[in-house]
């Protein structure tokens, strides 16, 4: 039967719930991925076969592959929920990568220092978390006392600390009877512990998952949690209601600081055992994807950070057994970063889910 | 005496990358739009002319790095217009997608994922002007005709915003794009414009950086695409003041070279001091516009190109 509507617009659709849009972006970027990987694979690989086979069954046959994933997607998710919070109070914080780096070096120094076992454990994850969050300050600072761009300060602070790092691990701090430059390692009753043995595989993930829960609890069911993102959206709204916009202006952009620092020194705890020249490698930048993959919900932060793991050990695998090179992942995820922001695609692919028109 | 000579003769060189990535990053805030995907275009400019150069030779090399950044520049306004996308997201995977897309095609092209050196593509060297002159003469020391044909657009891209009406109505779709579609204009369209605008800008930026020492390193620019978008934020988004910010940090990076040719410290340390001194500078800037304005609280913009938050 039709309706006669006249001038008058039908009502529009009842918007899907964040949950449902949040899990169909991640669907649409998995989707994505495997498509682009798959056209990269014929495109650049003189063998697509191997390089097939690298992506999508070398990830998933290997009995320590899939725990191996798992652990290398803990610091991502990690990275990824410390930059949701700044974004969600409005500070759109570049500086991840330094952040990190810095509490890997901290985490590899106090590691090495403090007496071992769990004390040292404590000491490298407390340090770790100190270094990300000083490399966060200056930024917080400015915004706080100055209304400086976060934008720019945080990312500049952040190349100082690459470069400062580079030279403190490489220089002064360098283990000199190792080939590789990096730091003395943290005896091993400091590191965290193997879950399952012939992986790599440790409590990180699990620790990732549990701040994931806890932000999501935050965000969606505290006063606190609502004030921070009712601020991001409009600051002005935020201080006439008499929100604490002063410490707002500063506390996510530490706090996303300490989170890059956690996740730095779980790498350094983890299978590195230490600080190595270089191990930030792009992890800021991709946990930026994963956070806007993710839609700034962060329960679908861990689901995001397990397709970009993913990607990355597919992607290194098909280097092995084809002629891939390993940045095949970084231009799948930049373009899978593109798509998972474009709003029409989203909704037109809710339609079609429906059975309805677009 | 010798050393400030040595810093003088670096710092027009210098400034030209700088100058012409800024004016690049000037065009997209004409629109209000911030284009953080400088860095990304520089480095495909930088590719592009040692690709095509490697082929074809160094004048086809110098167009393709005008080229293919201006056409991604203006694909990703597209996209972000078409798409409805957040044009800063689209910006940052442009600055991801440009090194992961250079790294493949060096090894598909060149068998390598490192350096690819071609000297017939390091740029040419012209006579030295007023070579006499005891500070004139290393102050001009820009020899490289690629320094000058960069120069050449940067100036070019300076003219179009500053005194044609383009520039009026790329101002006008930024402050106001309603008034500009009252006119008859289309703003969409002038932002593409803006975009493919800065895209040659930063292209020639990215060229007379692989033309200098005729090759391909995946860190070409090293950061220079961001020190051009503080330069454009220092410069107030004004044409004379980004030149001004532009000219400063130049002096920087020649001051900072200057350093590491003494040996005294550390490269690491030395490479990390403009960007401290960069950082300072932007909340020093902040602070001091802070306490000339009327009290606006603290938090973030959210205009076209800036983060959802």
């Amino acid at each position: 039967m039709k309706r006669e509507t006249g001038d008058l617009e039908p009502l529009a659709p009842v918007p899907p719930s964040r949950n449902v849009e949040a899990l169909r972006r991640l669907g649409l970027s998995a989707g994505l991925s495997a498509l682009l990987v798959a056209v990269l694979a014929f495109l650049a690989s003189s063998d697509p076969g191997s390089t097939l086979a690298g992506f999508f069954l070398s990830p998933f046959r290997a009995r320590n592959a899939v725990p191996s994933m798992l652990e290398a997607a803990a610091p991502l998710a990690i990275c990824a929920l410390g930059a949701l919070l700044a974004f969600k109070a409005g500070h759109f914080s570049l500086g991840g990568e330094g952040q990190l780096y810095a509490g890997a070096f901290m985490a590899a120094a106090a590691g090495a220092a403090v007496v071992p076992g769990p004390a040292g454990f404590l000491a490298a994850v407390l340090a770790g978390m100190a270094g990300g969050a000083l490399v966060a300050a200056p930024a917080a600072a400015g915004k706080r006392w100055a209304d400086a761009d976060v934008l720019l300060t945080s990312f500049l602070v952040s190349q100082v600390a690459l470069y400062t790092v580079d030279w403190a691990i490489g220089g002064p701090f360098r283990d000199t009877g190792n080939n590789l430059v990096a730091m003395p390692a943290i005896p091993a009753p400091s590191l965290l512990p193997r879950i399952m043995s012939p992986s790599t595989l440790t409590p990180a993930p699990l620790v990732a998952l549990a701040l994931a829960v806890g932000l999501w609890f935050f965000m969606s069911r505290t006063r606190e949690g609502t004030m921070l993102s009712l601020y991001g959206r409009n600051p002005l709204f935020a201080r006439l209601q008499g929100f604490p916009v002063g410490t707002l202006s500063w506390l996510p952009i530490v706090a996303g600081g300490a989170a890059h620092g956690l996740a730095g020194a779980f790498l350094a705890l983890g299978s590195n055992g230490t600080a190595v020249r270089g191990m930030s490698g792009g992890l800021g930048w991709s946990a930026i994807g994963v956070t806007l993959i993710a839609g700034n919900e962060p329960l679908a932060v861990p689901f995001a950070a397990l397709l970009f793991a993913w990607l990355d050990l597919g992607a290194r695998q098909a280097a092995i057994i084809s002629d891939l090179p390993p940045d095949a992942a970084m231009i799948v995820k930049a373009l899978v970063i593109m798509a998972a922001t474009a709003r029409p695609l989203l909704r037109r692919l809710g339609g079609i889910m429906r059975g309805g028109r677009p | 005496m010798s050393q400030f000579a040595s810093v003088l003769s670096q710092l027009f060189p210098g400034l030209v990358p700088i100058l012409a990535a800024a004016l690049g990053g000037l065009a997209t805030e004409y629109v209000g739009v911030l284009n953080i995907a400088l860095e990304g275009l520089i480095m495909a400019g930088g590719f592009s002319y040692v690709a095509v150069g490697s082929a074809w030779g160094p004048e086809a090399g110098f167009v393709a790095a005008l080229a293919v950044p201006a056409a991604i520049a203006w694909l990703q306004d597209l996209y972000a217009r078409k798409a409805r996308a957040d044009a800063f997201v689209v910006g940052l995977s442009v600055n991801l997608l440009v090194p992961g897309l250079a790294s493949l095609l060096s090894q598909l092209l060149f068998g390598t994922k490192g350096v690819v050196a071609d000297p017939s593509l390091a740029s040419a060297r012209l006579p030295r002007l007023l070579p006499g002159l005891p500070v004139l003469g290393p102050l001009f020391g820009l020899q490289r005709l690629s320094d000058w044909l960069a120069l050449s657009v940067a100036f070019l891209a300076a003219a179009v915003l500053a005194w044609t009406p383009f520039g009026l109505r790329a101002r006008a779709a930024g402050m106001n794009p309603e008034s500009l579609e009252l006119a008859g204009v289309r703003p969409g369209r002038i932002r593409g414009q803006a975009y493919l605008l800065s895209g040659l800008a930063c292209g020639a930026s990215g060229a007379a950086l692989a033309a200098a020492i005729g090759a391909w390193v995946p860190n070409l620019s090293a950061g220079r695409g961001w020190i051009a978008l503080v330069a454009v934020y220092l410069g107030a988004k004004r044409l004379g003041g980004t030149l001004l910010a532009s000219l400063a940090f130049a002096l920087l990076l020649a001051l900072a070279n200057a350093a590491q040719a003494l040996h005294s410290l550390p490269a690491d340390l030395i490479a990390a001091a403009p960007f401290a001194v960069t950082a300072v500078v932007v909340v020093a800037g902040a602070f001091l516009r802070r306490a000339k304005r009327p009290a606006v609280p603290a938090g973030g913009g959210n205009r076209a190109g800036r983060p959802p938050a």
